[in-house]
């Protein structure tokens, strides 16, 4: 289990924005880690697993919606750089998370860097991701927060 | 880092080679603001109002017969595939060669990645969903009120649809967000024009109503109110945000994340009714 608590500065208070964790309470470490990996689906605009390269195919006049999302995702990368692909996840997995009834509760930044990535032009692989998503879920169940939640 | 992103859009512009025929599932085009217009009845049209301008992405719901196009174009894809398999082993496996010679004396050799074979469940192919769709605003208004008020009118292949988002999916890029974790659908008739009701500036679906004015242009047109039905989630197939549609009363309301179909209940009065012409 991650460790949650710590001293709070009001930098970090500053920031809880952007590093915090998700708690619901009567939840098991199952059901987190679906409803984790689920809006990190959406949250990484792939909510399919793909596993053999899809293959290409024109359709509606235009090859717009074929490359769409590439194409949007790139638009964003190229005028608003990798921190506004940061804050799109941070957006998408409040999102998600808020409508699946999990409170967000503030977190230092050093202790939210243990279990949690950041991911803007790069990201982590499958497999860390995995690994950090396991420890999200363990403490969307088990968490005991003493602290008020924020906003979703 | 732009030279990158656009040796990457390059890229993908030679995967996607123009060429190729698409299906045309969905045909749809904005009626234009003039004087008289004129009704196709081979078309369905879907009439929307908004309290500013607004762009509506719409999904259509495949039926048998687009489901079968559909299965096939995927069959022939996985074929094509497939054929090509052998050869993307034989070139895996030249490199792969090559790489165990030089990566004794180069560090920075990177190690072909192995080809997966294409097998009919692990291959995933374009899906529906972005195949057949048509964007509605926020442009080609079909008559302007004051204050950025708009109305839209656009013919639309006849069948059921769902609404994607507030969003749109132009040549230049997509815009906006989905409404991914819950929506709702309707349908389009040939010959007729399914009000959609009006969107408001806080992006609230209110259904249309008996009462809710129609341009005089269209007072020889059939009109139904939508027949809107709750709908569940879907991808975020943009990598946009996302949300989901706000609760309407008698259609669509939700249980944390999971999606009520509220006009398959039986009547409650605390939930309201759902409004319309019908």
């Amino acid at each position: 289990m991650p460790k949650l608590y710590g001293p709070v500065t009001a930098a970090d208070e500053a920031n809880f924005d952007k590093y915090y964790y998700f708690h619901r309470a009567g939840t098991d470490v199952a059901t987190a880690y679906g409803d984790i990996s689920e809006c990190d689906g959406y949250a990484r605009g792939l909510a399919t697993s793909i596993q053999y390269t899809q293959a290409p195919y024109p359709y509606t006049y235009t090859m717009a919606g074929a490359i769409g999302g590439a194409i949007g995702n790139a638009m964003v990368a190229a005028i608003f750089g990798s921190a506004e692909k940061r804050r799109m996840r941070r957006v998408n997995m409040r999102a998600c998370m808020g409508f699946k009834g999990y409170q967000r509760y503030g977190l230092p930044k050093d202790l939210w860097e243990k279990f949690n990535f950041e991911e803007g032009l790069d990201g982590v692989t499958e497999e860390v991701r995995r690994h950090l998503l396991q420890q999200q879920a363990l403490v969307a169940a088990r968490a005991t927060p003493a602290e008020r939640s924020l906003e979703p | 880092m732009m030279r990158p992103l656009l040796c990457s859009v390059l890229g993908m512009l030679v995967a996607f080679p123009l060429a190729a025929k698409a299906p045309e599932f969905v045909k749809s085009a904005p009626v234009a603001d003039r004087p008289t217009v004129v009704r196709d009845s081979s078309l369905g049209y879907v009439l929307l109002r908004a309290d500013q301008p607004t762009p509506l992405h719409l999904m259509r719901i495949p039926t048998a017969e687009d489901q079968a196009v559909y299965d096939d174009l995927r069959a022939k894809a996985l074929e094509k595939e497939r054929k090509k398999y052998p050869g993307k082993m034989k070139s895996y496996e030249s490199l792969l060669a090559s790489y165990n010679v030089i990566k004794k004396n180069n560090r920075l050799a990177k190690e072909p990645v192995k080809p997966i074979e294409p097998t009919e469940s692990n291959f995933v192919f374009t899906p529906f969903n972005l195949m057949a769709a048509a964007s509605i605003g926020p442009m080609n208004r079909f008559a302007k009120g004051e204050n950025g008020k708009s109305v839209y009118l656009q013919s639309l292949t006849p069948g059921a649809y769902r609404i994607y988002g507030f969003m749109s999916v132009l040549p230049g890029g997509v815009f906006g967000a989905c409404l991914c974790m819950g929506s709702v659908k309707f349908t389009v008739k040939a010959g007729e024009i399914t009000d959609l009701g009006n969107v408001t500036s806080s992006q609230l679906l209110v259904p249309a109503t008996s009462s809710a004015d129609v341009d005089p242009r269209l007072n020889d047109w059939p009109i139904h109110s939508a027949d809107y039905r709750a709908v569940g989630k879907l991808p975020n197939y943009f990598g946009l945000g996302i949300g989901r549609i706000q609760p309407i009363p008698g259609v669509i309301g939700y249980d944390r994340d999971q999606v009520i179909d509220l006009a398959a209940r039986p009547a409650d009065p605390a939930l309201g009714q759902p409004s319309g012409r019908n």
